[in-house]
Protein backbone atom coordinates (compact mmCIF):
# COMPACT_ATOMS: atom_id res chain seq x y z
CA UNK A 1 0.00 0.00 0.00
CA UNK A 2 1.41 3.36 -0.87
CA UNK A 3 1.37 6.41 1.29
CA UNK A 4 1.37 9.44 2.09
CA UNK A 5 0.40 12.76 0.61
CA UNK A 6 -0.42 15.52 3.14
CA UNK A 7 -3.71 14.93 4.93
CA UNK A 8 -6.41 17.17 3.42
CA UNK A 9 -8.14 17.50 6.78
CA UNK A 10 -10.47 20.38 7.70
CA UNK A 11 -8.80 20.60 11.10
CA UNK A 12 -6.84 23.80 10.46
CA UNK A 13 -10.00 25.58 9.32
CA UNK A 14 -12.59 24.27 11.78
CA UNK A 15 -10.43 24.01 14.91
CA UNK A 16 -9.26 27.66 14.98
CA UNK A 17 -12.89 28.74 14.54
CA UNK A 18 -13.94 26.49 17.44
CA UNK A 19 -11.18 27.77 19.72
CA UNK A 20 -11.93 31.39 18.76
CA UNK A 21 -15.59 30.74 19.59
CA UNK A 22 -14.95 29.04 22.95
CA UNK A 23 -12.65 31.89 24.03
CA UNK A 24 -15.36 34.42 23.14
CA UNK A 25 -17.87 32.47 25.21
CA UNK A 26 -15.51 32.40 28.20
CA UNK A 27 -14.81 36.14 27.78
CA UNK A 28 -18.52 36.97 27.47
CA UNK A 29 -19.34 35.05 30.65
CA UNK A 30 -16.58 36.74 32.66
CA UNK A 31 -17.80 40.10 31.39
CA UNK A 32 -21.39 39.21 32.30
CA UNK A 33 -20.34 38.15 35.80
CA UNK A 34 -18.62 41.50 36.30
CA UNK A 35 -21.40 43.53 34.68
CA UNK A 36 -24.79 41.77 35.06
CA UNK A 37 -26.62 44.91 33.90
CA UNK A 38 -25.72 43.76 30.38
CA UNK A 39 -28.78 41.52 30.67
CA UNK A 40 -30.86 43.40 33.24
CA UNK A 41 -30.50 46.90 31.76
CA UNK A 42 -31.87 48.40 28.53
CA UNK A 43 -30.63 46.61 25.42
CA UNK A 44 -29.96 49.64 23.19
CA UNK A 45 -26.60 50.64 24.72
CA UNK A 46 -23.10 50.38 23.21
CA UNK A 47 -21.84 47.83 25.74
CA UNK A 48 -24.93 45.63 25.40
CA UNK A 49 -24.66 45.68 21.62
CA UNK A 50 -20.94 44.84 21.92
CA UNK A 51 -21.83 41.98 24.31
CA UNK A 52 -24.51 40.66 21.94
CA UNK A 53 -21.91 40.57 19.15
CA UNK A 54 -19.36 38.77 21.35
CA UNK A 55 -21.99 36.06 21.90
CA UNK A 56 -23.61 36.11 18.46
CA UNK A 57 -20.62 36.66 16.18
CA UNK A 58 -17.65 35.71 18.35
CA UNK A 59 -19.13 32.57 19.89
CA UNK A 60 -22.14 31.26 17.96
CA UNK A 61 -21.17 32.26 14.42
CA UNK A 62 -17.60 30.97 14.86
CA UNK A 63 -18.84 27.59 16.02
CA UNK A 64 -21.53 27.40 13.36
CA UNK A 65 -18.95 28.21 10.67
CA UNK A 66 -16.46 25.69 12.08
CA UNK A 67 -19.18 23.03 12.28
CA UNK A 68 -20.30 23.85 8.76
CA UNK A 69 -16.90 23.20 7.23
CA UNK A 70 -16.69 19.84 8.99
CA UNK A 71 -20.31 18.67 9.03
CA UNK A 72 -21.96 20.01 5.92
CA UNK A 73 -19.82 18.00 3.47
CA UNK A 74 -21.03 14.90 5.38
CA UNK A 75 -24.64 16.11 5.38
CA UNK A 76 -24.58 17.03 1.67
CA UNK A 77 -22.48 13.95 0.79
CA UNK A 78 -20.22 16.21 -1.29
CA UNK A 79 -16.66 17.37 -0.66
CA UNK A 80 -16.18 20.95 0.53
CA UNK A 81 -16.21 23.23 -2.52
CA UNK A 82 -13.11 25.22 -1.55
CA UNK A 83 -10.73 24.99 1.39
CA UNK A 84 -9.05 28.20 0.23
CA UNK A 85 -12.30 30.19 0.53
CA UNK A 86 -12.80 28.72 4.01
CA UNK A 87 -9.28 29.78 5.04
CA UNK A 88 -9.88 33.34 3.77
CA UNK A 89 -13.17 33.37 5.71
CA UNK A 90 -11.33 32.26 8.84
CA UNK A 91 -8.82 35.11 8.53
CA UNK A 92 -11.50 37.75 7.82
CA UNK A 93 -13.67 36.51 10.69
CA UNK A 94 -10.88 36.32 13.27
CA UNK A 95 -9.66 39.78 12.26
CA UNK A 96 -13.07 41.42 11.88
CA UNK A 97 -14.99 40.31 14.98
CA UNK A 98 -12.66 41.84 17.63
CA UNK A 99 -12.61 45.12 15.66
CA UNK A 100 -16.42 45.17 15.55
CA UNK A 101 -16.72 44.46 19.26
CA UNK A 102 -14.17 47.17 20.10
CA UNK A 103 -16.00 49.62 17.82
CA UNK A 104 -19.37 48.90 19.45
CA UNK A 105 -17.94 49.20 22.97
CA UNK A 106 -16.47 52.62 22.26
CA UNK A 107 -19.24 53.53 19.80
CA UNK A 108 -16.73 54.22 17.04
CA UNK A 109 -18.72 53.42 13.93
CA UNK A 110 -15.72 53.78 11.62
CA UNK A 111 -14.01 50.90 13.48
CA UNK A 112 -17.25 48.89 13.34
CA UNK A 113 -17.33 49.57 9.59
CA UNK A 114 -13.80 48.23 9.08
CA UNK A 115 -14.41 45.10 11.18
CA UNK A 116 -17.92 44.70 9.79
CA UNK A 117 -16.68 44.82 6.20
CA UNK A 118 -14.18 42.03 6.95
CA UNK A 119 -16.87 39.93 8.66
CA UNK A 120 -19.37 40.62 5.86
CA UNK A 121 -16.86 39.61 3.15
CA UNK A 122 -16.00 36.49 5.19
CA UNK A 123 -19.63 35.47 5.41
CA UNK A 124 -20.17 36.17 1.70
CA UNK A 125 -17.40 33.60 1.05
CA UNK A 126 -18.97 31.23 3.61
CA UNK A 127 -22.38 31.44 1.92
CA UNK A 128 -20.82 30.88 -1.52
CA UNK A 129 -18.75 27.94 -0.26
CA UNK A 130 -21.63 26.20 1.54
CA UNK A 131 -24.07 26.74 -1.35
CA UNK A 132 -21.53 25.48 -3.92
CA UNK A 133 -20.80 22.42 -1.74
CA UNK A 134 -24.51 21.58 -1.63
CA UNK A 135 -24.89 21.96 -5.39
CA UNK A 136 -22.27 19.41 -6.54
CA UNK A 137 -24.69 17.59 -7.04
CA UNK A 138 -27.76 18.73 -5.11
CA UNK A 139 -29.53 16.09 -2.97
CA UNK A 140 -32.75 17.60 -1.70
CA UNK A 141 -33.12 16.65 1.97
CA UNK A 142 -34.56 18.56 4.97
CA UNK A 143 -30.96 19.46 5.89
CA UNK A 144 -30.21 20.93 2.45
CA UNK A 145 -33.51 22.84 2.34
CA UNK A 146 -33.00 24.23 5.85
CA UNK A 147 -29.38 25.21 5.27
CA UNK A 148 -30.27 27.00 2.02
CA UNK A 149 -33.11 28.90 3.74
CA UNK A 150 -30.83 29.80 6.65
CA UNK A 151 -28.24 31.16 4.20
CA UNK A 152 -30.91 33.41 2.67
CA UNK A 153 -31.83 34.67 6.17
CA UNK A 154 -28.18 35.24 6.98
CA UNK A 155 -27.74 37.26 3.77
CA UNK A 156 -30.76 39.36 4.70
CA UNK A 157 -29.54 39.90 8.28
CA UNK A 158 -26.09 40.93 7.04
CA UNK A 159 -27.69 43.31 4.53
CA UNK A 160 -29.79 44.91 7.30
CA UNK A 161 -26.69 45.22 9.49
CA UNK A 162 -24.85 47.00 6.66
CA UNK A 163 -27.86 49.32 6.23
CA UNK A 164 -27.93 50.20 9.96
CA UNK A 165 -24.19 50.86 9.89
CA UNK A 166 -24.47 53.07 6.78
CA UNK A 167 -27.14 55.10 8.60
CA UNK A 168 -24.92 55.46 11.68
CA UNK A 169 -22.12 56.72 9.46
CA UNK A 170 -24.54 59.25 7.93
CA UNK A 171 -24.46 57.73 4.44
CA UNK A 172 -28.19 56.98 4.37
CA UNK A 173 -31.32 57.72 6.40
CA UNK A 174 -33.30 55.21 8.47
CA UNK A 175 -36.79 56.00 9.71
CA UNK A 176 -36.87 53.52 12.60
CA UNK A 177 -33.47 52.08 13.59
CA UNK A 178 -34.98 49.98 16.41
CA UNK A 179 -37.31 48.25 13.95
CA UNK A 180 -34.32 47.48 11.71
CA UNK A 181 -32.39 46.19 14.72
CA UNK A 182 -35.36 43.94 15.56
CA UNK A 183 -35.48 42.62 11.97
CA UNK A 184 -31.72 41.97 12.09
CA UNK A 185 -31.95 40.17 15.45
CA UNK A 186 -34.91 37.94 14.57
CA UNK A 187 -33.54 37.13 11.10
CA UNK A 188 -30.31 35.96 12.76
CA UNK A 189 -31.89 34.20 15.75
CA UNK A 190 -34.81 32.42 14.10
CA UNK A 191 -33.99 32.58 10.40
CA UNK A 192 -30.36 31.60 10.73
CA UNK A 193 -29.35 30.03 14.05
CA UNK A 194 -32.52 28.11 14.98
CA UNK A 195 -33.26 27.06 11.41
CA UNK A 196 -29.64 25.99 10.87
CA UNK A 197 -29.74 24.04 14.13
CA UNK A 198 -32.95 22.25 13.11
CA UNK A 199 -31.62 21.53 9.61
CA UNK A 200 -28.29 20.13 10.80
CA UNK A 201 -29.98 18.06 13.52
CA UNK A 202 -31.83 16.11 10.81
CA UNK A 203 -28.46 14.67 9.72
CA UNK A 204 -26.45 14.86 12.93
CA UNK A 205 -28.87 13.15 15.31
CA UNK A 206 -29.67 10.14 13.07
CA UNK A 207 -25.93 9.72 12.46
CA UNK A 208 -25.03 9.65 16.16
CA UNK A 209 -28.22 8.00 17.45
CA UNK A 210 -27.98 5.26 14.79
CA UNK A 211 -31.58 5.66 13.63
CA UNK A 212 -32.99 6.92 10.31
CA UNK A 213 -34.84 10.22 10.19
CA UNK A 214 -38.19 9.26 11.71
CA UNK A 215 -40.30 11.49 9.42
CA UNK A 216 -38.88 13.41 6.45
CA UNK A 217 -42.30 15.04 6.06
CA UNK A 218 -42.17 16.41 9.61
CA UNK A 219 -38.60 17.61 9.11
CA UNK A 220 -39.50 19.39 5.85
CA UNK A 221 -42.58 20.78 7.61
CA UNK A 222 -40.49 22.38 10.34
CA UNK A 223 -38.17 23.95 7.76
CA UNK A 224 -41.16 25.32 5.83
CA UNK A 225 -42.68 26.82 9.00
CA UNK A 226 -39.36 28.51 9.83
CA UNK A 227 -39.22 29.96 6.31
CA UNK A 228 -42.80 31.28 6.61
CA UNK A 229 -41.94 32.79 10.00
CA UNK A 230 -38.93 34.68 8.64
CA UNK A 231 -40.83 35.85 5.55
CA UNK A 232 -43.52 37.35 7.83
CA UNK A 233 -41.22 38.60 10.62
CA UNK A 234 -39.32 40.93 8.32
CA UNK A 235 -42.25 43.02 6.99
CA UNK A 236 -43.83 42.68 10.44
CA UNK A 237 -40.82 44.28 12.12
CA UNK A 238 -40.31 46.94 9.47
CA UNK A 239 -43.82 48.05 8.54
CA UNK A 240 -46.78 45.88 9.53
CA UNK A 241 -46.70 44.69 13.19
CA UNK A 242 -50.04 42.96 12.62
CA UNK A 243 -48.09 40.20 10.79
CA UNK A 244 -45.90 39.48 13.81
CA UNK A 245 -48.28 37.13 15.73
CA UNK A 246 -48.68 34.98 12.62
CA UNK A 247 -44.91 34.96 12.13
CA UNK A 248 -44.40 33.94 15.77
CA UNK A 249 -47.04 31.21 15.39
CA UNK A 250 -45.19 29.76 12.39
CA UNK A 251 -41.87 29.98 14.28
CA UNK A 252 -43.48 28.10 17.20
CA UNK A 253 -44.81 25.42 14.86
CA UNK A 254 -41.33 25.07 13.32
CA UNK A 255 -39.75 24.71 16.76
CA UNK A 256 -42.51 22.27 17.82
CA UNK A 257 -41.99 19.95 14.83
CA UNK A 258 -38.22 20.15 15.31
CA UNK A 259 -38.65 19.09 18.96
CA UNK A 260 -41.02 16.24 18.09
CA UNK A 261 -38.64 14.91 15.41
CA UNK A 262 -35.66 15.07 17.79
CA UNK A 263 -37.57 13.39 20.63
CA UNK A 264 -38.80 10.66 18.26
CA UNK A 265 -35.21 10.00 17.14
CA UNK A 266 -33.97 9.84 20.74
CA UNK A 267 -36.76 7.49 21.84
CA UNK A 268 -36.07 5.10 18.93
CA UNK A 269 -32.32 5.07 19.36
CA UNK A 270 -30.81 1.72 20.40
CA UNK A 271 -27.92 3.46 22.16
CA UNK A 272 -27.58 5.35 25.41
CA UNK A 273 -26.98 9.08 24.99
CA UNK A 274 -23.39 10.08 25.75
CA UNK A 275 -22.49 13.39 27.46
CA UNK A 276 -22.12 15.34 24.21
CA UNK A 277 -25.50 14.18 22.91
CA UNK A 278 -27.17 14.89 26.27
CA UNK A 279 -25.80 18.42 26.21
CA UNK A 280 -26.95 18.81 22.61
CA UNK A 281 -30.48 17.57 23.33
CA UNK A 282 -30.79 19.80 26.44
CA UNK A 283 -31.50 22.60 23.95
CA UNK A 284 -35.02 21.15 23.54
CA UNK A 285 -35.94 22.11 27.11
CA UNK A 286 -35.71 25.81 26.26
CA UNK A 287 -37.81 25.73 23.10
CA UNK A 288 -41.23 25.88 24.74
CA UNK A 289 -40.51 29.10 26.71
CA UNK A 290 -38.77 30.62 23.67
CA UNK A 291 -41.80 29.87 21.47
CA UNK A 292 -44.36 31.03 24.07
CA UNK A 293 -42.54 34.28 24.85
CA UNK A 294 -41.92 35.06 21.17
CA UNK A 295 -45.65 34.60 20.54
CA UNK A 296 -46.54 36.83 23.50
CA UNK A 297 -44.02 39.50 22.43
CA UNK A 298 -45.43 39.46 18.90
CA UNK A 299 -48.95 39.96 20.30
CA UNK A 300 -47.62 42.91 22.36
CA UNK A 301 -45.98 44.52 19.34
CA UNK A 302 -49.19 44.10 17.33
CA UNK A 303 -51.14 45.75 20.17
CA UNK A 304 -53.11 42.63 21.18
CA UNK A 305 -51.45 42.06 24.59
CA UNK A 306 -50.54 44.34 27.49
CA UNK A 307 -46.95 45.34 28.28
CA UNK A 308 -46.38 43.57 31.60
CA UNK A 309 -42.70 44.20 32.08
CA UNK A 310 -39.74 45.53 30.18
CA UNK A 311 -36.94 43.30 29.06
CA UNK A 312 -39.01 40.65 27.27
CA UNK A 313 -36.75 40.88 24.19
CA UNK A 314 -33.72 40.32 26.44
CA UNK A 315 -35.42 37.35 28.09
CA UNK A 316 -36.12 35.77 24.70
CA UNK A 317 -32.50 36.49 23.68
CA UNK A 318 -31.22 34.91 26.92
CA UNK A 319 -33.32 31.75 26.60
CA UNK A 320 -32.54 31.34 22.91
CA UNK A 321 -28.83 32.18 23.05
CA UNK A 322 -27.70 30.94 26.50
CA UNK A 323 -30.25 28.12 26.60
CA UNK A 324 -31.10 26.55 23.27
CA UNK A 325 -28.19 27.60 21.09
CA UNK A 326 -25.40 27.30 23.66
CA UNK A 327 -26.49 23.79 24.73
CA UNK A 328 -26.85 22.68 21.12
CA UNK A 329 -23.62 24.20 19.89
CA UNK A 330 -21.48 23.12 22.85
CA UNK A 331 -22.96 19.63 22.46
CA UNK A 332 -22.15 19.70 18.76
CA UNK A 333 -18.64 20.94 19.58
CA UNK A 334 -18.20 18.12 22.09
CA UNK A 335 -18.81 15.64 19.25
CA UNK A 336 -17.03 17.43 16.40
CA UNK A 337 -13.72 18.53 17.99
CA UNK A 338 -12.71 15.00 19.12
CA UNK A 339 -13.59 13.73 15.66
CA UNK A 340 -11.45 16.43 14.02
CA UNK A 341 -8.49 15.53 16.21
CA UNK A 342 -9.02 11.78 15.80
CA UNK A 343 -9.28 12.14 12.02
CA UNK A 344 -6.14 14.25 11.81
CA UNK A 345 -4.01 12.26 14.25
CA UNK A 346 -5.23 8.67 13.99
CA UNK A 347 -6.95 8.11 10.62
CA UNK A 348 -3.55 8.04 8.84
CA UNK A 349 -2.37 5.38 11.34
CA UNK A 350 -5.34 3.03 10.80
CA UNK A 351 -4.17 -0.37 9.62
CA UNK A 352 -0.66 0.37 10.88
CA UNK A 353 -1.28 0.84 14.61
CA UNK A 354 -4.03 0.20 17.17
CA UNK A 355 -5.51 3.65 17.59
CA UNK A 356 -7.68 4.93 20.48
CA UNK A 357 -11.44 4.98 20.06
CA UNK A 358 -13.17 8.33 19.68
CA UNK A 359 -14.64 7.98 23.18
CA UNK A 360 -11.10 7.54 24.60
CA UNK A 361 -10.28 11.12 23.61
CA UNK A 362 -12.80 12.79 25.95
CA UNK A 363 -13.51 13.00 29.69
CA UNK A 364 -16.95 11.38 29.64
CA UNK A 365 -17.77 12.40 33.25
CA UNK A 366 -17.11 16.07 32.49
CA UNK A 367 -19.40 15.96 29.47
CA UNK A 368 -22.13 14.22 31.48
CA UNK A 369 -21.85 16.89 34.21
CA UNK A 370 -21.99 19.65 31.58
CA UNK A 371 -25.26 18.24 30.26
CA UNK A 372 -26.76 19.33 33.62
CA UNK A 373 -24.73 22.40 34.55
CA UNK A 374 -25.01 24.30 31.23
CA UNK A 375 -28.83 24.15 31.07
CA UNK A 376 -29.00 24.97 34.81
CA UNK A 377 -26.83 28.06 34.23
CA UNK A 378 -29.09 29.05 31.31
CA UNK A 379 -32.15 28.77 33.58
CA UNK A 380 -30.46 30.91 36.27
CA UNK A 381 -29.60 33.60 33.74
CA UNK A 382 -33.17 33.61 32.42
CA UNK A 383 -34.52 33.87 35.99
CA UNK A 384 -32.18 36.78 36.64
CA UNK A 385 -33.40 38.58 33.54
CA UNK A 386 -37.06 37.84 34.29
CA UNK A 387 -36.76 39.15 37.87
CA UNK A 388 -34.27 41.91 36.92
CA UNK A 389 -31.92 40.51 39.59
CA UNK A 390 -28.23 41.28 39.10
CA UNK A 391 -27.27 38.73 41.78
CA UNK A 392 -29.14 35.87 40.04
CA UNK A 393 -27.54 36.81 36.71
CA UNK A 394 -24.13 36.72 38.43
CA UNK A 395 -24.89 33.26 39.87
CA UNK A 396 -25.89 32.06 36.39
CA UNK A 397 -22.77 33.57 34.85
CA UNK A 398 -20.63 31.97 37.59
CA UNK A 399 -22.09 28.51 37.00
CA UNK A 400 -21.71 29.03 33.26
CA UNK A 401 -18.04 30.06 33.76
CA UNK A 402 -17.35 26.90 35.79
CA UNK A 403 -19.03 24.81 33.08
CA UNK A 404 -17.01 26.48 30.32
CA UNK A 405 -13.79 25.93 32.33
CA UNK A 406 -14.67 22.23 32.56
CA UNK A 407 -15.47 22.23 28.84
CA UNK A 408 -12.09 23.84 28.09
CA UNK A 409 -10.31 21.26 30.31
CA UNK A 410 -11.94 18.52 28.25
CA UNK A 411 -10.97 20.40 25.07
CA UNK A 412 -7.32 20.56 26.19
CA UNK A 413 -7.41 16.82 26.91
CA UNK A 414 -8.73 16.20 23.39
CA UNK A 415 -6.16 18.54 21.82
CA UNK A 416 -3.32 16.87 23.75
CA UNK A 417 -3.61 13.99 21.25
CA UNK A 418 -2.32 16.36 18.57
CA UNK A 419 1.11 16.54 20.20
CA UNK A 420 1.03 13.30 22.24
CA UNK A 421 -0.12 10.45 20.04
CA UNK A 422 -1.43 7.43 21.97
CA UNK A 423 -1.48 4.60 19.42
CA UNK A 424 -0.24 1.07 20.23
CA UNK A 425 1.33 -1.65 18.06
CA UNK A 426 -1.15 -3.19 15.60
CA UNK A 427 -2.09 -6.84 16.24
CA UNK A 428 -3.34 -8.34 12.95
CA UNK A 429 -4.14 -11.74 14.47
CA UNK A 430 -7.06 -10.32 16.46
CA UNK A 431 -8.95 -9.01 13.42
CA UNK A 432 -12.47 -10.51 13.21
CA UNK A 433 -13.79 -11.07 9.68
CA UNK A 434 -17.07 -11.89 8.02
CA UNK A 435 -17.34 -14.85 5.66
CA UNK A 436 -15.38 -14.47 2.46
CA UNK A 437 -17.42 -15.07 -0.71
CA UNK A 438 -15.87 -16.13 -3.99
CA UNK A 439 -16.78 -14.50 -7.30
CA UNK A 440 -15.83 -16.20 -10.54
CA UNK B 1 -10.31 -17.21 -15.36
CA UNK B 2 -8.85 -16.08 -11.99
CA UNK B 3 -11.15 -16.10 -8.97
CA UNK B 4 -11.90 -12.94 -7.00
CA UNK B 5 -12.23 -13.13 -3.22
CA UNK B 6 -14.86 -10.71 -2.01
CA UNK B 7 -14.98 -9.61 1.62
CA UNK B 8 -18.44 -8.18 2.35
CA UNK B 9 -19.05 -5.73 5.16
CA UNK B 10 -22.39 -4.31 6.20
CA UNK B 11 -21.45 -1.16 8.08
CA UNK B 12 -24.88 0.39 8.37
CA UNK B 13 -25.89 1.36 11.88
CA UNK B 14 -22.35 2.10 13.07
CA UNK B 15 -21.36 5.42 14.62
CA UNK B 16 -18.61 7.36 12.82
CA UNK B 17 -15.68 6.73 12.57
CA UNK B 18 -16.27 2.98 13.05
CA UNK B 19 -16.97 2.27 9.33
CA UNK B 20 -13.68 3.97 8.39
CA UNK B 21 -11.78 1.99 11.04
CA UNK B 22 -13.22 -1.36 9.95
CA UNK B 23 -12.59 -0.81 6.24
CA UNK B 24 -9.01 0.40 6.60
CA UNK B 25 -8.13 -2.33 9.10
CA UNK B 26 -9.60 -4.90 6.70
CA UNK B 27 -7.53 -3.34 3.95
CA UNK B 28 -4.40 -3.81 6.04
CA UNK B 29 -5.04 -7.41 7.03
CA UNK B 30 -6.78 -9.10 4.05
CA UNK B 31 -4.59 -10.79 1.44
CA UNK B 32 -3.78 -9.16 -1.89
CA UNK B 33 -6.29 -10.02 -4.59
CA UNK B 34 -9.25 -9.64 -2.22
CA UNK B 35 -11.93 -7.05 -2.87
CA UNK B 36 -13.73 -5.30 -0.03
CA UNK B 37 -17.39 -4.57 -0.71
CA UNK B 38 -18.95 -2.44 2.02
CA UNK B 39 -22.49 -1.24 2.40
CA UNK B 40 -22.84 2.11 4.17
CA UNK B 41 -25.63 4.33 5.41
CA UNK B 42 -24.22 7.53 3.92
CA UNK B 43 -21.41 8.51 1.59
CA UNK B 44 -18.23 8.15 3.69
CA UNK B 45 -16.66 11.51 2.93
CA UNK B 46 -13.72 11.25 5.34
CA UNK B 47 -12.98 7.62 4.41
CA UNK B 48 -12.91 8.59 0.73
CA UNK B 49 -10.39 11.33 1.59
CA UNK B 50 -8.27 8.83 3.52
CA UNK B 51 -8.36 6.27 0.68
CA UNK B 52 -7.39 9.00 -1.77
CA UNK B 53 -4.55 10.06 0.52
CA UNK B 54 -3.27 6.47 0.53
CA UNK B 55 -3.56 6.27 -3.30
CA UNK B 56 -5.94 3.36 -2.79
CA UNK B 57 -8.23 2.56 -5.76
CA UNK B 58 -11.92 2.53 -4.85
CA UNK B 59 -15.38 3.21 -6.19
CA UNK B 60 -18.32 4.56 -4.22
CA UNK B 61 -21.77 4.59 -5.75
CA UNK B 62 -25.39 4.69 -4.57
CA UNK B 63 -26.74 1.27 -3.61
CA UNK B 64 -29.97 0.35 -5.45
CA UNK B 65 -31.69 -0.40 -2.12
CA UNK B 66 -30.54 2.83 -0.45
CA UNK B 67 -27.30 3.96 1.10
CA UNK B 68 -23.94 3.57 -0.62
CA UNK B 69 -21.74 0.72 -1.87
CA UNK B 70 -17.98 1.09 -1.51
CA UNK B 71 -15.69 -1.24 -3.44
CA UNK B 72 -11.99 -1.39 -2.59
CA UNK B 73 -9.76 -3.86 -4.50
CA UNK B 74 -6.59 -4.83 -2.64
CA UNK B 75 -3.76 -4.93 -5.11
CA UNK B 76 -0.65 -7.08 -4.67
CA UNK B 77 2.30 -5.18 -3.25
CA UNK B 78 4.62 -3.98 -6.07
Amino acid sequence: MSKSSPAPSQIWIALPLFIFGFLHLAGALLWLGAEPSLLTGHFYQPRVIAFAHVMGLGFLMSLVAGSSYQLLPVAFENPLFSRSLAKIHLVLHVGGVPAMVYGFMHWQMSVVAVGGTAVLCGFALYILNVAATALRPLRWTPTTAGVFASLVSLSFALGVAAWILAAKLGWTAVRDPLALLGAHTYAILIGFFLLFLAAVSYTLLPMFLLVPLTSARRAFGSVNYFILAVVLFIPGQLAAPVLLPLAALFASLGLGLYSVENIAAISRSPRRLDGGLRLYTANLAFLLPVAALTLFRALQLAGYAPTLARGLDTLIFTLAVFGTLTCAILGMGAKIVPFLVWQHRYAPLLGRAAVPKLSDLVYTRILTALAWSVPAAGVLLALGVATQSDRTVQCGAGLFCLSVCAFLANLLHVLSHLWQSKEKPFNTTKMPFNAVAIKP
Amino acid sequence: MSRLLVHSLDLRGLEPPEPMTRIIEALATLPAGTQIEARLERRPMFLLEELKRRDQNHTCEPHPEGGWRLTVPIAAAP
